[in-house]
């Protein structure tokens, strides 16, 4: 194999392309590399398909010559990202979180290092490399952190328990300081376990959390059991949106630059666009038009001065009226 | 047509809002998780409309305060008209507080489409001399913006700055 910056002799850095065409997966892909840059150094060099070491190809329904041309070239290692399961020893699959897509590569990059694959990611899950991480994060502005799957509410029949499930080994204190560290924290609730649906339910707990957290995400968008369950639990609504929604609301603040987005694992993009819903859900505005758009009626350039003159018209009018009414 | 409320936690962006809108406010009021002396503090907007003839409308938004949610303010003050930024006079630095909200809307203020309303004065009346102040302020910026003193509670005062900010805005069309 050959490499213009680097070769697979040196523990440095290697060329990646991400060679998908749905933008959203290549950004999701890419974003867990930039990630795992951050925790482990700039493993991983984003460079095009002709002088990619490695390649990240889907050979689902839309693949291309290309996938199939880098998959059976012995220069380039590729990297099979699908729905359907194969045998193929670095395979990802489409739901899979940044932590999936991070295991596969440091099992790839332990390899190219002659070291036994999964030691690179074991020490990612390891509580000290994650706070570390955070610590990376604490300065920097408008940081999202999300997590998937990161908390179980448990019904013993008596209350609902909280438990931390993900990442592995934080205890709720240790979790508690984490979160207290990020501007933005978003939630995601597992399934809880049983749910007693006559039954007032009292979350003591949940104010204990309700301070960190300022928005919560809840529940998979598809998902109409934790719908009505959590409608059951009086929480703030969620909107069910189809998954191109998702998409194109994701893709509007990618655009937009408003965040970086570090995901621990899950699916990211549905629970900040959940958290965003939430917000607007209450405003009935369309989000796309806040995020991207200015206000109907904006006093642009692009407006005559006559209607403009004339909306501040009625505006001046309108604030007399209530200022003679007050 | 959007004007954007914004100035430091516990100013009266949201209680303005409320004076003189038309419709319920839309708040997102929750439990602060700093060390405030207050009940709620907004975390994501508030929202509000004046309703004009034949079918305008004037949105009126409200910011956070806390320098934390500023990625909503950029959210927010896309498209905006008018800003208004309200100083709470009674906080131990107001100008300097006036000075972190015109430094982080800088990118959206122009001209003519800022106005100024202090609010926590025990006297509107006895304010004129206090006010210079933020008159130097705002020139040492070159910024040639209104600044009244208002209480967020009462609608005549909240719809004069508002009046300011519409004529400041005419003006310099």
């Amino acid at each position: 194999m050959q490499s213009s910056s680097t070769n697979l002799s040196s523990p440095k850095a290697y060329n990646v392309c991400v060679h998908l065409s749905d933008s959203i997966e290549k950004r999701r892909v890419e974003l867990s590399l930039k990630m795992f840059n951050k925790l482990n150094g700039d493993h991983w060099l984003f460079t095009t398909f002709e002088e990619a070491d490695i390649v990240v190809i889907s050979l689902d329904e839309n693949s291309t010559q290309d996938a199939l041309d880098a998959k059976n070239n012995s220069d380039k290692i590729t990297v099979v990202y699908g729905k359907e399961k194969t045998d193929h020893p670095w395979h990802m699959s489409p739901g899979g979180g940044a932590d999936e897509f991070m295991s596969v590569f440091s099992d790839i990059y332990a390899s190219l290092n002659n070291q036994k694959p999964s030691q690179a990611v074991a020490s990612f899950n390891s509580f000290d490399k994650l706070m570390s991480f955070f610590n990376q994060l604490k300065n920097k502005k408008n940081t999202l952190i999300s997590f998937g799957n990161d908390i179980q509410l448990i019904y013993d029949s008596k209350e609902y328990k909280v438990e931390f499930i993900t990442p592995k080994n934080l205890s709720m204190e240790a979790y508690a300081t984490l979160l207290s560290s990020a501007d933005f924290s978003v939630a995601k609730f597992s399934e809880p376990v049983s749910v007693n649906h006559n039954e007032t339910v009292q979350f003591d707990s949940f104010s204990f959390f309700w301070k960190l957290f300022q928005f919560i995400s809840i529940g998979a968008a598809s998902d109409e059991h934790n719908k009505t369950v959590y409608k059951q639990m009086h929480w703030p609504p969620l909107t069910m949106v189809p998954h191109k929604e998702h998409d194109l609301a994701i893709s509007a603040l990618l655009m937009k630059g408003s965040f970086d987005i570090y995901t621990i694992s899950g699916k990211a993009r549905c629970q900040l666009e959940d958290v965003y819903r939430y917000i607007l859900s209450c405003l009935s505005i369309n989000f796309l038009e806040l995020c991207t758009s200015p206000a109907s009626e904006a006093l642009n350039k692009n407006q005559p001065d006559d209607k403009k003159v004339s909306l501040l018209g009625k505006l001046f009018q309108k604030l007399q009226q209530i200022k003679k009414g007050s | 047509m959007k004007f954007v409320f914004t100035g430091c936690v516990g100013s009266g962006k949201t209680e303005a809002i409320k004076t003189v809108s038309d419709i319920p406010v839309i708040s997102t009021e929750e439990k602060p998780s700093d060390d405030l002396e207050k009940q709620t503090t907004t975390v994501a907007l508030d929202y509000g409309e004046l309703h004009l003839a034949q079918g305008s409308k004037l949105e009126l938004y409200g910011t956070p305060g806390q320098s934390r949610f500023a990625y909503m303010w950029k959210i927010l003050s896309e498209g905006a008209s008018g800003f208004i930024i309200l100083v709470n006079h009674k906080r131990p630095s107001p100008v300097e507080d006036l000075d972190m909200y015109v430094e982080n809307f800088a990118e959206y203020l122009t001209e003519s489409n800022l106005a100024v309303g202090v609010t926590h004065t025990d006297d509107i009346n006895l304010m004129t001399n206090e006010l210079s102040k933020y008159y130097e302020y705002l020139k040492h910026k070159n910024i040639s913006a209104p600044v009244l003193p208002i209480d967020p509670r009462d609608a005549s005062s909240v719809t004069t700055l508002l009046q300011a900010l519409t004529v400041s805005i005419e003006q310099n069309l």
